[in-house]
């Protein structure tokens, strides 16, 4: 894995986005079951 | 336990311990053994992150913890990911420039000797504690479980630990903890199976069952000083614990420093930033599934069977008879008042929805009370009993319910997760006190071969340090927040000279060192003045914000001493 061919933005961006998306789907499963 | 399930437990430690010990036997030199050859690739490193942080504690609490309290503890870990970024983007290029075996070497570089000595003391001290209640918090519960001696238990998981350790260094950490994983990961996804699979009602009502009784409250977007799980307190206090954990503490850095590359390294640290909070996620909803299954089948009045088993037989046990009837009378009441429920979401007649939800909380509150009642018999039979049952929940509910053979799995899970954090820390204490202390500061020109051997003494000294700390350790209140705890009166301060370090540079290391001595007594007094408050101040603070008020202390007394000393 050579570190210069890695752009590593695009890991931190997906990993944010998967953040949010979880955060979404908690808050959907916590309104649709109360 | 029947045979099979022994034969599971025992096969699965020794085959994990016995591989790690042959795959790594032969000789050695002192760089191989603290940096494991750096021949790690980036999914052994993301699992041994994950195997190091993922203690028996957090096997047998978390669940327990879902079972009464919901699943709002997953949001501690939201600041995670962001941690992990930080981390890649700003700590690790300078650990892999400098080739350091200890993120505390790195001080020295950049401030002087006494900064680094400083922080490995803080670290030793903190860590060797915490490697003490890593085997101790399990021990005490599997001891009971498993009716074994506390003292035994102690030195079963110690021992193992040691001889691995020692023998492999940090390779041998990571190659088991590469198994330990997947037999923690394995173990809890069937235990989830077959726990949804034993629910009378289907895993939609069941599902239905848990939001009604605000079990599904995952998300609080409501900030408060006093509640850490919220969202805002996981984003910002949380991220502090968070780097200081996985950015400066040794029994980390150590696991990410032994990767091929630095590409390596950074992946293996992303990989636990996306994985993390689904594998928090699932262990949390095992124990709410567990709550719904002993909404239908009658939970024991206490968990620990121990302490009821020894009030049946004491002067009490009419009085326990009676409360135990007033108990099933509750439940049953309670059974058909659920069923009433599903009923009605069913029909989605809401009014009767929310008069049933409150017919229930008024039962769980009487049943509450019962076992409260319980609880007050234990201590009047037992005063020196501890009542609190939250981690005996989820391994109760195991033992109980679940197949011969899967039960012995899950006592390999507690176990494993015991052992890889242990066997990190103890990797850790022994390569610190050698590069750190002994090869810096007391004997300073000695051959290779002789640290080698220093190392594998230190990290024995270490593990038996624990098991001694384990077996005469009094029980906390709470196992996870006794951790933590311990953690955060140390992280912030730590956190804090390294921050200083990556980015304020023109800040010199004598500056950073009388800040880091302010700000750690500044910690200690906040902590042990909470809720009495000094000079008529009061405050009123969690224990999860004092990283970052240590971290941010450093930071700004740091500077005001540099701005000062200049003039």
């Amino acid at each position: 894995m050579e570190e210069n061919k890695i752009r590593w933005k695009y890991f931190y961006g997906g990993l944010l986005l998967a953040l949010v998306v979880l955060i979404a789907l908690f808050y959907w499963l916590k309104v649709s079951y109360s | 336990m029947s045979s099979l399930d022994w034969i599971v437990l025992f096969g699965t430690l020794t085959t994990i311990a016995a591989y790690g010990v042959y795959k790594t036997y032969g000789p050695k030199d002192f760089d191989s053994y603290l940096r494991g050859k750096n021949s790690m690739n980036w999914w052994t490193i993301g699992l041994s992150i994950m195997a190091t942080q993922a203690s028996a504690i957090t096997f047998l609490s978390t669940p327990g913890q879902a079972y009464e309290d919901g699943m709002r503890f997953i949001q501690f870990y939201f600041g995670l990911p962001l941690a992990m970024i930080i981390i890649s983007v700003a700590f690790i290029p300078i650990y892999y420039k400098l080739k350091v075996y200890t993120a505390y070497e790195y001080l020295e570089t950049r401030f002087d000797l006494k900064t680094r000595t400083l922080a490995a003391l803080l670290f030793i001290v903190q860590r060797g504690l915490a490697a003490g209640i890593t085997i101790y918090a399990p021990a005490i519960i599997l001891s009971t479980l498993l009716g074994w001696n506390l003292t035994l238990t102690n030195i079963v998981i110690g021992t193992v630990v040691i001889i691995y350790t020692v023998s492999g260094g940090t390779e041998a950490v990571s190659i088991t903890q590469k198994q330990q994983m997947a037999v923690m990961m394995g173990g809890m996804i069937l235990a989830g199976i077959i726990v949804i699979q034993m629910l009378p009602i289907s895993f939609q009502e069941a599902l239905h069952v848990a939001g009604k009784m605000d079990k599904l409250n995952i998300v609080n977007f409501e900030f408060d000083f006093a509640d850490r799980y919220n969202v805002w307190s996981g984003m910002t206090a949380a991220v502090f614990l968070f780097l200081s954990y996985f950015g400066t503490d040794q029994s980390q850095v150590q696991r990410y420093l032994s990767g091929q590359t630095l590409a390596q390294s950074r992946m293996g640290l992303i990989m636990n930033g996306f994985l993390k909070i689904p594998m928090q996620f699932i262990i949390l909803f095992i124990g709410v599934m567990v709550f719904v299954f002993y909404q239908f089948f009658l939970p024991p009045v206490v968990f620990n069977k121990v302490q009821t088993d020894n009030l049946r037989q004491s002067e009490y046990a009419g009085e326990f008879e009676n409360l135990e009837k007033q108990y099933e009378a509750n439940f049953e009441s309670s059974k058909s008042s659920y069923l009433e429920l599903l009923e009605a979401i069913e029909n989605e007649d809401e009014a009767k929805e929310s008069l049933i939800q409150n017919e229930i909380k008024t039962l769980k509150s009487e049943q509450n009370e019962i076992r409260k009642e319980v609880k007050s018999l234990i201590v009047t039979n037992d005063p020196e009993a501890e009542t609190r049952d939250t981690d005996y929940v989820f391994m109760r509910f195991v033992m109980d319910n679940l197949p011969e053979g899967i039960i012995g799995l899950l006592f390999a899970v507690i176990f494993s997760a015991a052992m890889s954090s242990t066997a990190s820390e103890l990797n850790a204490l022994g390569s610190t006190t050698t590069v750190d202390l002994y090869k810096r500061s007391v004997k300073k020109d000695a051959t290779d071969t002789h640290y080698l051997l220093s190392s594998k003494l230190f990290t024995a000294f270490w593990g038996l340090g624990a098991i001694l700390f384990a077996t005469y350790a009094s029980l906390f209140e709470n196992l996870i927040q006794a951790v933590n705890l311990l953690g955060s009166l140390f992280y912030g301060t730590i956190l804090g000279i390294f921050m200083v370090g990556f980015f304020i540079k023109w800040v010199k290391g004598r500056a950073v060192f009388i800040a880091a001595l302010i700000s750690e007594a500044l910690i200690l007094l906040i902590h042990f003045k909470n809720g009495e408050g000094l000079f008529g101040f009061v405050w009123e603070i969690g224990f999860l914000w004092y990283n970052a008020i240590g971290c941010i202390a450093v930071m700004l007394i740091g500077m005001f001493i540099q701005v000062i000393s200049r003039k």
